[in-house]
């Protein structure tokens, strides 16, 4: 790690910073957690929602607060928009560097492969942390003005949470699962990295990627596969939420954060191992 | 920055409109509070010997009924955090096919996978009971169940063979319900004792296997407490 190293990787953060695209995930980040927030309000939606979503025949109105809310949409944002595009990202950092050329005019200079690779995995990350921040942030910004101050109350039976906090506590254990969310979207952005490097075009990067989190998904929520959606993928990338339980339950945040780790590593070694046998004269 | 767009928007489309196919979330699946729950039982064996019987007692606590479902040997440790458990959803009826049940938890688990292993399942209900206050229900009754044949370890070394029983209890608890804008979460009390006939292997310190088939002389169970997790099967 030299000087030229972080002068690299200064050009590689300027040149997220100048990609149009780069914003579009925060625009659309914002926007959906927007229209989430104008639809909660509807009075019809409101209705059916504080019935279904929580499963009890109880008057939640008081419980639905900014904290709550907040909860909610930045986990739905990030698990609907955020995959899409970390994966958008993910593809421009090296896929469409390959596809454009410029990847192979910057392998022209007398810079070490595995310092090129290191800079564009280095960018992802940052994007994944900074896209995750922006929604839990924005997400709380929406929820306190539609909803307004309460408690934070989160009751999801099926992944073992049932808690209820003060506003206080509340919002200290909610910049603190935002900042765990970041840590679970650094595997989306891998898994986007991994499929960049290993020569898929940038759309392709998206399509598979998303594809393999929807299905993911998809045997998470589905009845029939009760018994296998603790072992999914989303199950460990929701793992965020456990901080709202009273007591957190660390053995179980250890085990699901310890598999991601072990997951993020062989990303990155995949990813590395695409990148530096690549042929990327073709 | 059109041209930019259309290279992502056909797979984006293509993503959402299948995201707008996905069918609904679980709404077939049972919610399942779990709570902690302590055993004793006693049980004994009569062993016909040339001259006179002998009548073998058993004791087992917690540890032996979940080192049993787990089909591991008396006095293994458990691993922290492991604990018997009564999973139920609170709903009060007379039924022929009650889903609570005796499970051994894993809070370390995601989800389902929190149930280890299921020791007792009920067969039957009968209950009586209601709302006594505003913040209380109390009720009693009888039930029918099933020792559950062990399936994980070794269950021909250490393990439950499928046994049936019957019991009778009394509990109450607090509501689940909203106040002063907080969710309350229900603490409950419950005291019950079980009868009827018991099989178990197990090995003992020489190694050698017993297959214990007694009966139950004295089992008594209590639950208390806030729930300590839940689960949707």
């Amino acid at each position: 790690m030299s000087g030229p190293f972080f002068a690299q990787l200064r050009w590689e953060l300027r040149k997220l910073w100048t990609r149009p695209r780069t914003y579009l995930g925060f625009a659309a980040m914002f926007a959906f957690e927007l229209l989430m927030s104008l639809l909660w309000r509807l009075p019809t939606v409101r209705e059916v929602m504080l019935r279904e979503f929580w499963k009890m025949h109880l008057e939640l109105a008081q419980a639905f607060s900014g904290l709550t809310s907040a909860v909610h949409l930045a986990g739905e944002s990030m698990a609907m928009i955020g995959g899409l595009f970390l994966g958008l990202v993910a593809s421009d950092v090296v896929s469409k560097e390959i596809e454009d050329g410029t990847l192979r005019t910057l392998l022209c200079r007398p810079v070490g492969r595995g310092a090129v690779f290191l800079q564009k995995l280095v960018v992802c990350l940052l994007y994944a942390i900074a896209l995750a921040l922006f929604a839990g942030l924005s997400a709380l910004v929406l929820g306190l003005v539609f909803e307004g101050r309460g408690p934070l109350v989160i009751v999801a039976f099926s992944e073992s949470i049932l808690a209820s906090l003060d506003f206080r506590q509340g919002l200290v254990r909610y910049l603190f699962a935002i900042s765990m969310l970041a840590g679970s979207m650094l595997t989306v952005a891998l898994m986007g990295f991994a499929l960049s490097c290993c020569g898929l075009r940038p759309g392709g990067v998206i399509v598979v990627g998303g594809t393999m989190l929807m299905v993911d998904h998809l045997v998470r929520i589905q009845p029939g596969f009760a018994a296998i959606s603790p072992y999914t993928l989303a199950t460990r990338l929701m793992s965020w939420r456990q901080v709202f339980n009273k007591p957190i339950p660390w053995p179980r945040l250890e085990r699901n954060y310890g598999q991601l780790l072990v997951l993020d590593l062989c990303l990155v070694a995949a990813a590395w191992w695409a990148f530096r046998r690549r042929d990327l004269t073709r | 920055m059109p041209r930019q767009l259309s290279r992502f928007t056909s797979p984006l489309l293509s993503l959402l409109l299948l995201a707008l196919t996905l069918p609904s979330s679980a709404s077939a699946l049972t919610d399942f509070m779990v709570y902690k729950v302590t055993v004793k039982i006693v049980a004994q064996m009569d062993v016909p010997g040339p001259d006179f019987d002998t009548l073998v007692t058993k004791k087992l606590g917690n540890n032996d009924v979940i080192n049993l479902a787990l089909g591991r040997p008396l006095g293994t440790k458990i691993d922290p955090g492991v604990v018997l458990a009564a999973a139920g959803n609170f709903e009060p009826r007379t039924t022929n096919s009650p889903i609570d049940k005796l499970i051994v938890f894993d809070p370390s688990q995601n989800g389902a996978a929190q149930v280890v292993a299921t020791v007792v399942v009920g067969t039957s209900l009968t209950y009586q009971g209601g709302v006594v206050s505003g913040s209380k229900s109390q009720g009693s009754g009888f039930a029918s169940g099933m020792i559950l044949d062990t399936v994980l370890g070794n269950p021909a070394e250490n393990g439950f063979l499928t046994t049936p029983l019957n019991g009778g209890g009394q509990g109450s608890g607090g509501h689940l319900g909203v106040s002063g804008g907080n969710l309350v979460f229900p603490s409950i009390t419950g005291v019950g004792s079980v009868s009827g006939p018991i099989k178990f292997n197990f090995t003992d310190k020489s190694g050698g296997v017993t297959h214990f088939d007694g009966i139950i002389v004295k089992a008594q169970g209590k639950v208390s407490g806030k729930p300590i997790g839940s689960f949707s099967q």
